[in-house]
């Protein structure tokens, strides 16, 4: 129900009195309302911009994130208001959805971001009014294609990798030029000789000298062995690449009936008919016929050439507005051919002597060519005539701009998706700098926590300040969660320090040893941590845990100590409940953007892991480090937050600090 | 005639309601509740009036399964207190508040003047034939078991039978009232 009308349900529900006169049974009791508050305006505050509206419009849609009590999350107590941490400009266009119940789509709004946001919403887009839902889907669908086309191509980038059979190989090479070097010089060599096969056809029938006896001999019968070497050449050169093609076609069949390999099949075929039918007077006269599908050869460069395939596709996408000029020409022909001919039908020596006749004169005059072989002499004839050319004009001018339209529209669609590909090869090379550049960060911090760790165990600190500073909060997180999934699978990102790579493995001994020792202090600091939850002295990093990780459960239970898991399940719970600490927004979304995550989901799966290896990482150092692991800041490498597990509540909080 | 009709034009365009205080006299509604009413009269009618057309629309909305068109017809004539064509902010309000805060004889009075389709002032077999075919179309055919064809004129059957006291044909108001006060 449209959102304006629920307005009018009370007077509806009023008017039902109208009824009772007549009712047959005893009206049901009204529904009582629960609570009915009066309505108050609500202030939404979306990045900054207040929006004010009343209670009620929001509520009309029930099933949105706005009109539910879904809001209440973002209900900020401090300032009575709910935070929106989103675009304030679509923001106008769902919140006057609630108000008018019409969804409007912004025509300068990128169709991506407005979908986000009316997912966040919880708001379905097929909603969107008629006013503009054309449009909306328009974008939305030459995005998608944008989106698939590059999907295409970088699967077709990748599908290089893996290995190709010889026929694959062969195919993208034909298909694709720029694939390789003798790609390329094969399609330059075909592309020769059918310029020259093209060319020869044309010479060879130009007069080139006379023969004693004062008859004209065009070059092709002066020359005829020279021809027929360079004919021979030719169609040896297309018959090898079409059966070239044929095999490295993943489709025979369908390579087959395609309308290129049916080109080349006419293009060589009267050579090879006139090898078998060798002077056989009876068909000659067809033979000669045959040389002229010789011409076809020339369609072979569309494979070369992209502007001819476009107009090929062209025409092909405008057969009907083609088959209407034909159809409405045809039809003109014969109403003028008609007239002209019993117009002319009076005079003298009139050459419109049929009506077939006569479309000859239609044609060339409709067309304005106007040869002059045929000219009406009587008057009727020449007024006939007359209207029959500017109607020519008329009828010939309307398809061609649509035709001229599509062949434009087809042709820039062609130009915008190189250039996207042009495009898209930049871009990706500087995503991928990127990202090795991220990569290269945690290794590089991974080698300074490794040789962290070494000198911890030696017992020598001076050159740990002078490691870990340069770390900014977030990548320390994200180092801190990479080693994690390390520690998990038990692999290890290559650090390039042979001397380090013998510490670490010194480092997992102790590790696994010393998980009794850290079963004790889990015990006595799961006691002393649980009220002191919210302690404000814990460091900011704990927000990202409240998110994830607090999900899971909240309570500590004692389990019966021991066992090694048993110890890692209670750190586990022990580590969650520590965290219910909200007080800053999560870094969650924060961490989530730096490790390029595409869903949420990828975090919380990776924290149970997690949560477990914090446990093992916790282990280790000696209590010694204890204090000075309180005393320095949040610690970037991964092997600082890991030094608690004692006494100290705020050390052991940071444990769980993912 | 043009002139006139770009007058008549101008006028219907937009139409503003009387005073809040005088409507705050001639209902019983409160301030807020008046205010709440015409946001959402207003929000579905900008130009402050309702046709017919679109009374119907709305009121179709309201009954999916049926056809309300017919029903909305004597709704419309009936909230149309000055039979103008338009249902103006005055008219809902007023009648609004009648049929939610009137006194039981406000009510009948009104519902009286429903069933009273040509409002001379008595109901006749065939009028109120018409109002119950009327609400038999908006129930639609899909309850089960189906409305027969029957079911508006033998329902008339019974309730004309009830509401007509001297038997004359014609249901008056003081019949109407008696009947439905039992």
């Amino acid at each position: 129900m449209a959102a304006g009308v629920a307005a009018w349900l009370p007077f509806a529900r009023a008017a039902a009195i109208g009824w009772m006169p007549v009712a047959s049974c005893p009206m049901p009791l009204a529904p009582t309302e629960k609570n009915k508050r009066q309505d108050e305006l609500i202030i939404l505050n979306v990045s900054g911009r207040r929006f004010q509206t009343w209670r009620t419009t929001l509520e009309r849609y029930p099933d949105t994130l706005l009109g539910s009590t879904e809001k209440e999350f973002f209900f900020n107590e401090d300032t009575k208001e709910y935070f929106f941490d989103r675009d304030p400009e679509v923001f106008r266009c769902i919140l006057n959805f609630y108000r008018t119940g019409k969804l409007h789509y912004p025509r300068y709004e990128c169709i991506s971001a407005y979908d986000e946001e009316l997912a966040f919403y919880g708001i379905l887009p097929e909603i969107i009014g008629d006013c503009c839902y054309e449009e909306y889907k328009d974008r939305k669908r030459e995005n998608a294609e944008r989106l698939m086309d590059d999907n295409d191509s970088e699967n077709n980038q990748e599908g290089s990798m893996p290995s190709l059979s010889f026929r694959q190989t062969m195919w993208r090479a034909f298909e694709n030029p720029h694939t390789s070097t003798l790609a390329l010089v094969f399609y330059y060599v075909t592309g020769f000789f059918i310029a020259v096969s093209v060319i020869t056809n044309v010479v060879e029938t130009v007069p080139c000298g006379t023969v004693p006896g004062n008859k004209e001999l065009s070059c092709g019968e002066r020359y005829a062995v020279a021809f027929f070497c360079l004919d021979t050449a030719c169609v040896m050169i297309f018959t090898v690449e079409y059966l070239l093609r044929l095999f490295a076609a993943p489709s025979r069949y369908r390579f087959i009936r395609s309308v290129m390999s049916i080109i080349d099949v006419v293009a060589i075929m009267p050579y090879y008919i006139g090898l078998v039918m060798t002077n056989n007077e009876d068909v000659s006269g067809a033979f000669v016929t045959l040389r002229v599908f010789r011409v076809f050869r020339i369609f072979k460069f569309s494979r070369h050439s992209q502007g001819l395939r476009i107009l090929g596709y062209t025409l092909k996408s405008c057969a009907s507005e083609l088959g209407f000029l034909l159809f409405s020409l045809t039809m003109a022909i014969i109403i003028f051919a008609t007239v002209m001919f019993y117009a002319e039908k009076g005079s003298s020596a009139s050459k419109f002597t049929s009506i077939p006749a006569s479309f000859w004169y239609t044609i060339v005059t409709m067309t304005t060519l106007g040869y002059g072989d045929m000219v009406p002499k009587t008057i009727a004839g020449k007024i006939f005539g007359s209207i029959c050319s500017l109607s020519g004009v008329l009828v010939i001018a309307l398809p061609v701009p649509v035709i001229v339209s599509n062949f434009s529209r087809i042709y820039h669609q062609n130009q915008r998706a190189d250039k996207r590909r042009a495009q898209k090869k930049a871009r990706l090379a500087r995503i991928r700098v990127a990202k090795t550049g991220s990569s290269n960060a945690y290794l590089h911090s991974k080698r300074n926590g490794l040789l962290n760790e070494a000198l911890e165990l030696t017992g020598s600190t001076e050159d740990e300040q002078h490691m870990t500073k340069g770390t900014s909060l977030i990548e320390s997180q994200h180092h801190h969660l990479l080693h994690c999934l390390e520690k998990t699978t038990g692999l290890s990102y290559l650090v390039d320090d042979p001397l380090l790579s013998v510490r670490t493995s010194t480092i997992k001994n102790h590790e696994f040893i010393d998980e009794q020792l850290f079963e004790q202090n889990c015990m006595e600091s799961s006691m002393q941590n649980y009220p002191s939850s919210r302690s404000p002295s814990l460091s900011s990093h704990h927000g990202l845990t409240t998110s994830c990780c607090s999900r899971r459960n909240k309570k500590t239970t004692h389990l019966p100590n021991s066992s090694v898991p048993a110890t890692r399940l209670r750190s586990m719970q022990e580590l969650s409940t520590i965290h219910i600490q909200c007080s800053e927004q999560p870094s969650l979304t924060t961490s989530r953007s730096s490790l390029n995550m595409k869903s949420d989901d990828g975090l919380r799966p990776n924290c149970k892991t997690a949560q477990i290896t914090t446990a093992i990482i916790s282990i280790p150092t000696p209590p010694a480090l204890t204090p000075e692991g309180e005393s320095r800041p949040p610690p970037s490498s991964p092997s600082h937050p890991t030094n608690i597990p004692t006494t100290t509540t705020s050390n052991i909080v940071k444990v769980s600090a993912l | 005639a043009d002139s006139g009709d770009a007058e008549l034009e101008l006028s219907v365009v937009r139409h503003q309601p009387e005073e809040l205080e005088e409507l705050l006299a001639r209902t019983k509604f409160s301030k807020k509740e008046l205010q709440s009413l015409y946001r959402g009269f207003k929000n579905e009618c900008p130009s402050g009036l309702v046709d017919e057309e679109t009374f119907k629309l709305i009121y179709s909305q309201f009954f999916p399964q049926g056809d309300a068109t017919a029903y909305a017809h004597f709704l419309f004539d009936a909230f149309d207190a000055d039979g103008n064509g338009a249902i103006c902010f005055q008219d809902f309000a007023v009648g609004l508040s009648v049929l939610l805060r009137g006194t039981v004889q406000q009510k009948l009075t009104w519902a009286f003047n429903l069933y009273d389709v040509n409002k001379d002032g008595c109901i006749t077999k065939e009028e109120m034939l018409e109002i119950v075919r009327s609400i038999y179309d908006m129930l639609g055919r899909s309850t089960s078991p189906p409305p027969r064809d029957s079911a508006p004129s033998e329902h008339v059957e019974i309730f004309f039978q009830k509401m007509d006291r001297n038997g004359d044909g014609v249901v008056t108001f003081e019949e109407f009232l008696e009947t439905c006060q039992q």
